[in-house]
């Protein structure tokens, strides 16, 4: 392998530095600004620092409203639908690449199909679909729409086209039927994927802003982002260190998520189109 | 094996699919094809105590302290349970049109103008039942902001109205006086420019519905105005309103003020740094913000405020906004809905909400009481809203609004003449449409 001249290296490494700084630049802003006073953000909304850091906005956010439940609703929400996509896509992924079935060249354009149609143009005649099922107001009906994503779907499939056909068919061979194949067989060769989907469909529900809002008719089914949103309103002008807060709040799920699972994330990334 | 579908399968699927996307937007337009008259009959309200429960969905910061209100409600009508929910402002719309379509509506909410008409199209809502109450008592722009073909679906329960704020301080400095039309807005720009101040003037400079709004201000005070009284037809290139835009971007041009800012949050920075001498449309809740900033009572030691300047021939136009009530029309409570409609319009109601919120009545009798007297903020919030200009009542609106906030941007910075950037907004309003 060529290996670069330290010269160049440190050349990189300045240019990574820099570019990664200013990308991190907008989320110090919103951890410091967390800790700051209505007051400085009229007066110098511009500053990068508190003049002292006060923590009122967290205590605030989690003393006055509600905003704890709104969390366990989010963390209910995620949780559930990373469980789903990780079963059913890699499931679907299993059947499209690695089964014989009537119809499966009509399937899977379906699932581009529906990654396609905007959102706005969906949740109008979903949300007809989820007060016929008498679900309204349900996490229930939240978790539905996020529980099998035609995008989780897309990856597994491409991730199972990587996985060898003769190593299927030894299995076959050896008596095993496809339940085991699936779960002794397919999974396990799929980690990267599985992790992909995992962060995806964690992302996806954790931060759906729009879906939740309409379907919620009650404040106690609220998820995180809709709360927040709530909650930074509740004076005449919108508080813009309790957003800040929350946004912090909101933001570390994620964070903790993505450092547990980075080095899996980043590999499925890399080579989700290759297969 | 993979195989590859041919070009005639591709073709079938290819019309599934769209055929798929059509249905899926057709129903997802509701109740699109009705018009607003097509909401339920109006009802008629006795003098009887509600009874039952009432559903309330509440928009924006103002649901927070409703509660109170409710308490209110219930010493007279003490059978009835109030059930809020607070929406956040930013899909509102989308959250109500997604209710009305399903049928899952509650049983009375508040709309801001700016989203009334969007609403209204719905064709979900019903006529305010004759007799409720009387529309002499509202100011008349917040009352017509929810009329459409004769018909009122809202009943107004607070209302504002745009102003200049300046620094007084500076004003003297400079030897400048309030400006009292274009002439003398110029004039005043001009020497606090001479005086020192970068940017005298703080316009809406971020291109959006609202940067439009300003614009429509002031071409109502030269006489135009963006659409034909019957709401058939965009007016966006009448000569007055290329004159108007040319006035505005004028200001802008000769750097009396910045294309760059202030953006909404750092106005008032802007304004107590003296970079900015005054902020021109400005709303009323801003002189509170100067507090919050900088101390109680800094507003009252350093600012004037005064209302919209006139145009060349004396037209007044300010821009207002406020919200007002409506009741869907799949309410299962209209009748409960409708009282607590009435008893916020009343002006004990008003004025208590005033106390409560700082929301400014809506009914002009409010402004007598005791309350809300010998306040300068008020006295010109009034005068104001005497001269308000409503929006234009289609659908469509804030998309035509945006429009037109681009073209705005294009006179200031990309060197396009007024006439041929309204042209290009007329041009793109005429594709858009009305909504209906």
């Amino acid at each position: 392998m060529k290996t670069l001249s330290p010269s160049r290296q440190a050349l990189n490494y300045t240019a990574l530095t820099v570019v990664t700084v200013f990308m991190l630049l907008p989320f110090v802003w919103v951890f410091f600004g967390s800790f700051k006073t209505q007051a400085e953000f009229l007066g110098n909304p511009g500053a990068w620092f508190p003049e002292s850091f006060q923590i009122d906005n967290y205590i605030q956010l989690f003393a006055d409203r509600e905003f704890g439940t709104y969390m366990m609703n989010s963390f209910v929400v995620s949780g559930v639908a990373i469980v789903g996509n990780v079963l059913f896509s890699a499931m679907a992924g299993y059947a499209l690449a690695k089964l014989r079935f009537r119809g499966k060249n009509f399937v899977f354009p379906l699932v581009i199909i529906s990654m396609i149609v905007p959102y706005v143009a969906l949740f109008v005649p979903q949300f007809v679909v989820v007060v016929q099922m008498g679900l309204v107001n349900s996490l229930v009906a939240i978790i539905l729409p996020v529980l099998i994503l035609p995008l989780c779907v897309f990856i597994m499939r491409q991730f199972a086209h990587g996985v060898p056909f003769e190593l299927m068919e030894a299995a076959r061979l050896d008596g095993a039927g496809e339940g085991r194949l699936f779960f002794r067989i397919f999974l396990p060769l799929t980690g990267p994927g599985l992790a992909t989907v995992a962060i995806l469909s964690f992302l996806t529900s954790w931060n759906n802003f729009l879906w939740p809002l309409v379907v919620a008719q009650s404040q106690d089914t609220y998820t995180a982002p809709v709360g927040l949103s709530v909650a930074s309103q509740a004076s005449n002008t919108i508080s813009f260190g309790l957003l800040l807060a929350g946004a912090v709040v909101v933001l570390l799920p994620i964070l903790i998520l993505f450092l547990f699972l980075q080095k899996y994330f980043i590999q499925g990334v890399a080579t989700a189109g290759l297969k | 094996m993979h195989t590859y579908p041919s070009s005639r399968r591709r073709a079938t699927m290819l019309g599934i699919a769209l055929v798929a996307s059509s249905a899926l937007l057709l129903t997802g337009c509701g109740r699109g094809a009705d018009t607003p008259a097509a909401g339920g009959d109006a009802t008629t309200v006795d003098d009887k105590p509600a009874t039952g429960t009432l559903e309330i969905w509440t928009e924006g910061a103002d649901g927070a302290e409703l509660p109170q209100m409710f308490d209110e409600f219930k010493k007279d009508n003490p059978d009835v349970e109030i059930n809020m929910t607070q929406i956040p402002g930013e899909e509102f719309a989308s959250k109500m049109t997604a209710a009305i379509t399903a049928g899952t509506v509650p049983d009375l909410i508040y709309s801001f103008t700016e989203t009334q008409a969007s609403l209204i199209a719905t064709g979900g809502f019903d006529p305010v039942p004759d007799g409720l109450v009387n529309k002499d008592d509202f100011f008349e722009v917040i009352w017509d902001n929810s009329v459409y073909d004769d018909v009122a679906y809202g009943v107004p329960w607070y209302a504002y109205a745009d102003m200049v704020i300046y620094r007084s301080d500076l004003a003297e400095a400079a030897g400048a006086e309030a400006p009292k039309d274009w002439d003398g807005l110029r004039t005043f720009g001009e020497k606090l420019k001479d005086s020192g101040v970068e940017y005298p003037l703080a316009l809406y400079a971020a291109y959006d519905a609202y940067t439009a709004r300003q614009l429509l201000t002031f071409a109502k005070q030269n006489g135009g105005g963006f659409i034909s009284d019957d709401l058939s037809e965009w007016t966006i290139n009448s000569p007055e309103n290329v004159e108007a835009l040319e006035y505005w971007s004028s200001l802008i041009k000769d750097g009396l003020a910045s294309p760059d800012g202030p953006a909404f949050l750092d106005t008032v920075s802007w304004s107590s740094t003296g970079k900015n001498a005054a902020i021109i449309d400005g709303g009323p809740w801003f002189v509170g913000w100067f507090d919050d900033a900088n101390g109680e009572g800094w507003a009252d030691e350093n600012l004037s405020l005064s209302t919209m300047p006139v145009g060349p021939d004396g037209d007044a136009a300010t821009t207002v906004g406020g919200g007002s009530w409506f009741v869907p029309t799949d309410s299962e409570n209209k009748d409960a809905a409708w009282k607590f409609t009435r008893f916020m319009s009343e002006p004990s109601s008003q004025v208590e909400w005033f106390k409560i919120f700082k929301n400014m009545p809506a009914v002009k009798a409010a402004w007598e009481d005791p309350a809300l007297t010998g306040d300068r903020l008020l006295e010109t919030v009034q005068a104001g809203l005497e001269t308000g200009v409503t929006l234009p009542k289609v659908s469509t609106w804030t998309q035509v609004g945006t429009v037109i906030g681009e073209q705005m941007e294009k006179v200031v910075r990309g060197g396009v003449s007024a006439q041929d950037a309204l042209d290009a907004a007329q041009q793109q309003a005429e594709s858009i449409g009305m909504g209906n």
